[in-house]
């Protein structure tokens, strides 16, 4: 019984080393168009460095970013959604971050119920603050190369791999 | 020609075939044109289920593998399957138990609670639970719903009216706030408040702070609760436009929080605002997908 038991559980392990040691994780960043989108595109004109894999959407305003395009990023095999918005009082539309933040506070509460947490992160920072966008990427990159990869996707490639 | 009906119940609790007797003479009314072959209030047959049903009327959510099995089998025999129920529906209220494992829940109750005397789990003569509290539309293909925790008297009847006169039956696509006869003021609330204050009269519930589900549910119950000035739980499962109902309301909570409220702890929005649905919402299918090995 414990040979069979054994002998499957090999596997997945090998397959998750393997992935682990090669983990690239994937982060999808929705930046509203007014600022955050602003400092990433000075980060890039500055020449500023920053992960390879921090993908970015561009949103009307971070209060666009409806739970449901999180939760399919998440399905679709992303490690880590990133929101940034404009500043308190800076918003274009007037309170889209505002709603944003106390969404997302109350979604990442939900995600991490159900083992996704520490995969969502909200910031609010203006056009100008092109490190700040910089800094907050590349922690956020690091926290997810501590998570690991996102259990969905893990499912996914062990299935693969065997 | 008389129509065969049938029932059957699952994890659930029964309250569906009380709503279903509830529904008085226009009960007394269909027995003229049904026949009602298999329900497990009035018959004490499992198995085998009667050939040509031509209704069959499922109420409970999907808990043991011998569920899993009737539906199976009611479905085979039947050619219009109704998921009868908030339970059947949408997950119902056994659906929160997606939040805990499965074995763990079985352990607490044989082993913690007082009244079990015997402390050991019963391996025999019982069905094997399943992992996952699953709605009948998870198992079989389900080809109406009757939605509501239980459903209403009125609504059963008619439903069954229409069915009888060869007709597909149709749910209203609107919300709750669209009956609701309470003003909406445009004032978010300061502070939220508990079930058991006393509202005022006349005003929206959500506007005076009380956590009513109205806008993502379904209509068709007439606003009956917040006419009564009691907050609408949403039993009655997401209207049309309504793509998961807790996270939808967990949406318009942010839009009205606009100015902090500031007593609102919850420490999960799961238990309220997807009390009936949590087993068919979004959030729990990836939870399934992050289960599975």
């Amino acid at each position: 019984m414990s040979k069979v038991k054994s002998k499957p559980k090999t596997k997945p392990a090998k397959a998750l080393a393997k992935s682990l040691l090669t983990f690239k994780p994937r982060i999808v960043s929705f930046c509203c168009h007014y600022c955050s989108y602003g400092a990433a595109d000075l980060a890039g004109t500055s020449k500023m460095s920053y992960p390879i894999n921090v993908e970015i959407i561009r949103v009307p305003c971070s209060g666009r970013v409806d739970p449901l395009h999180v939760l399919r990023a998440f399905k679709e095999g992303a490690d880590g959604v990133m929101i940034t918005g404009c500043l308190k009082d800076q918003c274009h539309f007037v309170s889209g971050n505002i709603y944003a933040e106390k969404r997302m506070q109350k979604l990442a509460k939900e995600l991490e119920a159900i083992g996704l947490g520490g995969r969502l992160v909200f910031e609010l920072m203006s056009a100008g603050m092109a490190s700040k966008w910089v800094e907050t990427a590349s922690s956020f990159y690091d926290q997810i190369l501590k998570l690991g990869p996102n259990p969905l996707k893990r499912v996914k490639t062990g299935v693969k791999s065997e | 020609m008389t129509v065969r009906i049938a029932t059957m119940g699952m994890a659930g609790c029964s309250g569906c075939h009380i709503a279903l007797l509830d529904t008085g003479v226009e009960l007394l009314n269909l027995l003229k044109d049904v026949e009602l072959v298999y329900s497990y209030p009035i018959v004490d047959a499992k198995n085998p289920i009667p050939p040509n049903i031509d209704v069959a009327l499922i109420e409970g959510s999907i808990r043991t593998n011998h569920d899993k099995e009737m539906a199976k089998a009611m479905r085979k025999q039947a050619k219009f399957v109704i998921a009868f129920g908030a339970c059947s529906a949408h997950g119902g209220v056994n659906g929160l138990a997606n939040t805990f494992d499965a074995q763990e829940g079985v352990e607490y109750v044989y082993h913690k609670t007082l009244l079990m005397a015997q402390k050991q789990v019963p391996s025999e003569h019982v069905p094997q639970i399943l992992p996952e509290n699953l709605r009948l539309s998870d198992v079989v293909k389900v080809d109406f719903i009757i939605p509501g925790c239980p459903p209403h008297p009125d609504e059963i009847a008619q439903i069954i009216t229409t069915l009888l006169a060869g007709e597909t039956p149709k749910l209203s696509s609107k919300s709750i706030c669209d009956e609701c006869p309470l003003e909406r003021l445009t004032e978010p609330p300061k502070q939220l408040r508990r079930i058991h204050e006393i509202p005022e009269q006349g005003i929206c519930l959500l506007s005076q702070g009380f956590l009513c589900m109205g806008p993502a549910t379904r209509a068709g119950c007439g606003a009956e609760c917040t006419r009564r000035l009691m907050p609408c739980t949403g039993c009655r499962g997401p209207s049309e436009t309504v793509w998961d109902q807790g996270i939808v309301m967990l949406d318009a909570l942010a839009a009205m929080e606009k100015d902090e409220i500031t007593n609102f702890k919850l420490s999960r929005l799961a238990g309220t605002f997807a009390r009936y649905t949590y087993a068919s919402s979004k959030l729990d299918n990836l939870r399934k997908g992050l289960k599975k090995k």
